[in-house]
């Protein structure tokens, strides 16, 4: 089994999530996160105050999938989260060790 | 309602006794709703109530679940009776079944303000309010922020700055009242950033104003009225959507429509171009249809000027499905005798530079040698370069004053493009031999350049290449 985690732009969500509806993907786990790279937060300025952002929202998406499909899972999100300019994002692969559903106690695939 | 906080003990007082609910009957719908959700903590009636409550507080920026730039925007309005009334009746429209809350919402508290006597634009503002409580919020977190067609369109929807002021408060307060999934240093950023988009818009864009969308939308039905074959219209409106902004405004329509022709038949082609006489004059127009890339417009200058046609204006637009739409009025080439065949060779060159077969500034510098030794590059006159980082929160404005001479156009884009810099917008013009070349850039990565040494390196970039 792989874990696949992508930080995408926040406002690519619905399309990633329909696109990994396409090919029978449903659960996922979604956060809110907060991205620090190339593309840079910046500063407004409003009657005189200064507010600043140094940080860029991101969302965070992770999915578990048997390992024969994470190439097909990484594909779907990174064409449906694209749009070619900075900030994207990444996606990144780690194994999975063991998977449990703790309502049966079922591991492995059966557990995804 | 509007006196100070003890106020909102009485508001909660009313409720819980029912009061509430006679001085204001169209409470009834929402009292003891429950939102069946993670996300909204309490019952309609109750985060109502907590709205106003969050809403006059927020002029007193402690904490870190407070906002500093509401603070500072509350603290802007002396009159605060609409506001509350708003978020008082803002989510009143989920007592009713059937269309969103906000449209019906709108409809009961017009007519509840309407009844009670407001002014006739009072009550407009606030149906207006929230009737849009949930677009702010919405288009933060589900649009792209950098894109400028996005600021673009919440400028046209809210039209002004007063209202967008008052549009941001109800969204942190509505945000603040129903949970901290709604607010948090996560969403706030995304709110503030698209707050200030848009603000720049509605304050120095004429992009925005109701001539500008009265404008583009009758120009587009127009354009759509004059093609029948309905595949074709189909096109043409899947097209409107990735034309910019600023094209559709500025351009007249029947031009629009020779676009979308040299546009068909692009194809997978580098560029295809059109060139006529311009009417009412010798000089000629040409107009590009490319594939836009870094370095493109800098390519079409040098190409010309190898042809020896100089560049007197040029307009370039880029859309969003990354075409380079290119217009640009150029001397007639000098005998024009055997005009066409000038011509194709032009394009030929252009096709060769694009792919790498032909260096442009090898090819030129022959030239600009020639032209420098002539003499009248020596003599030594006046530039400007500005540089503006104000006047869009999506492009840097490059300005450069200078007089003409030819290959001008061709080294500034070229400086450009060194620096690392794409070319969005330009409007060139030049009258007799000064000229004004704007352009709006981002760097390679669709960033402005807005530290102080990238500012300082572009100019001296463009100061090294001037004479």
């Amino acid at each position: 089994m792989k874990k696949i985690e992508a930080i995408i732009k926040p406002f690519k969500l619905d399309d990633v999530k329909e696109a990994l509806n396409e090919i029978g993907i449903q659960g996922m786990t979604i956060s809110e996160v907060k991205g620090y790279g190339r593309q840079k937060g910046h500063k407004e300025i409003y009657r005189g105050a200064e507010y600043v952002v140094d940080f860029i929202p991101k969302v965070k998406i992770e999915i578990i999938v048997e390992a024969a499909r994470a190439d097909e899972v990484v594909k779907k999100i990174q064409d449906a989260a694209n749009t070619g300019k900075i900030g994207d994002g990444k996606i990144f692969v780690f194994p999975v060790e063991q998977a449990i559903r703790v309502r049966t106690g079922e591991t492995g695939k059966d557990a995804i | 309602m509007a006196a100070p906080a003890p106020a909102f003990n009485v508001l909660d007082e009313m409720l819980n006794t029912g009061f509430l609910v006679k001085f204001i009957p169209e409470f009834k719908g929402i009292i003891n709703r429950i939102q069946y959700d993670r996300y909204h903590l309490y019952p309609v009636d109750r985060h109502s109530l907590r709205t106003v409550q969050i809403l006059k507080t927020l002029g007193a920026a402690e904490g870190d679940s407070k906002d500093p730039l509401g603070a500072d925007l509350f603290k802007e309005f002396k009159i605060r009776r609409l506001l509350f009334w708003t978020a008082l009746f803002h989510d009143i429209g989920k007592g009713q079944p059937g269309e969103s809350h906000s449209k019906s919402g709108a409809k009961i508290v017009g007519t509840a303000l309407a009844k009670r006597g407001f002014k006739e634009k009072d009550v407009e503002t606030v149906s207006f309010l929230v009737e849009e409580h949930l677009f702010l919020f919405k288009t933060a977190t589900r649009r792209d922020l950098y894109d400028e067609q996005t600021a673009i369109t919440c400028a046209r929807r809210i039209k002004d700055v007063n209202r967008l002021r008052m549009l941001y408060l109800l969204t942190v307060a509505d945000a603040m009242a129903t949970g901290p999934m709604a607010w948090n240093g996560w969403t706030a950023t995304l709110l503030r950033d698209l707050f200030f988009k848009i603000l720049s818009i509605l304050e120095k864009g004429e992009l925005a104003t109701r001539e500008a969308v009265e404008t583009v939308e009758s120009k587009k039905e127009d354009i759509l009225e004059s093609v029948s074959e309905p595949k074709a219209r189909q096109k043409l409106e899947t097209l409107f959507n990735f034309m910019s902004p600023r094209y559709l405004l500025y351009m007249p329509a029947e031009l629009i429509l020779e676009h979308v022709q040299l546009y068909n038949d692009l194809g997978t082609g580098d560029f295809v171009w059109k060139v006529i006489p311009t009417p009412g004059s010798n000089t000629r127009t040409v107009t590009v249809c490319a594939k836009d890339r870094p370095g493109l417009f800098s390519k079409i200058a040098g190409t010309f000027t190898l042809n020896n046609l100089n560049i007197l204006d040029a307009q370039i637009f880029t859309w969003r499905n990354n075409i380079a739409l290119d217009i640009f009025e150029v001397t007639p080439p000098p005998d024009q005798l055997f005009e066409s065949e000038r011509w194709d060779r032009a394009q030929k060159h252009l096709h060769d530079a694009l792919s790498g077969r032909l260096d442009l500034s090898a090819a030129l510098s022959e030239k600009m040698a020639a032209y420098r030794s002539s003499g009248r590059g020596t003599r030594h006159r006046p530039h400007r370069i500005a540089v503006d980082n104000q006047s869009s929160s999506f492009f840097t404005i490059v300005e450069v004053f200078t007089y003409d001479f030819p290959g001008l156009l061709y080294i500034i884009t070229d400086a450009l493009f060194r620096c690392r810099l794409d070319i969005w917008v330009a409007k060139i013009a030049t009258k007799v031999d000064q000229v004004v070349d704007v352009f709006y850039v981002r760097d390679f990565d669709g960033q402005k350049i807005d530290s102080p040494e990238q500012v300082a390196a572009v100019k001296a970039a463009i100061m090294e290449v001037l004479p």
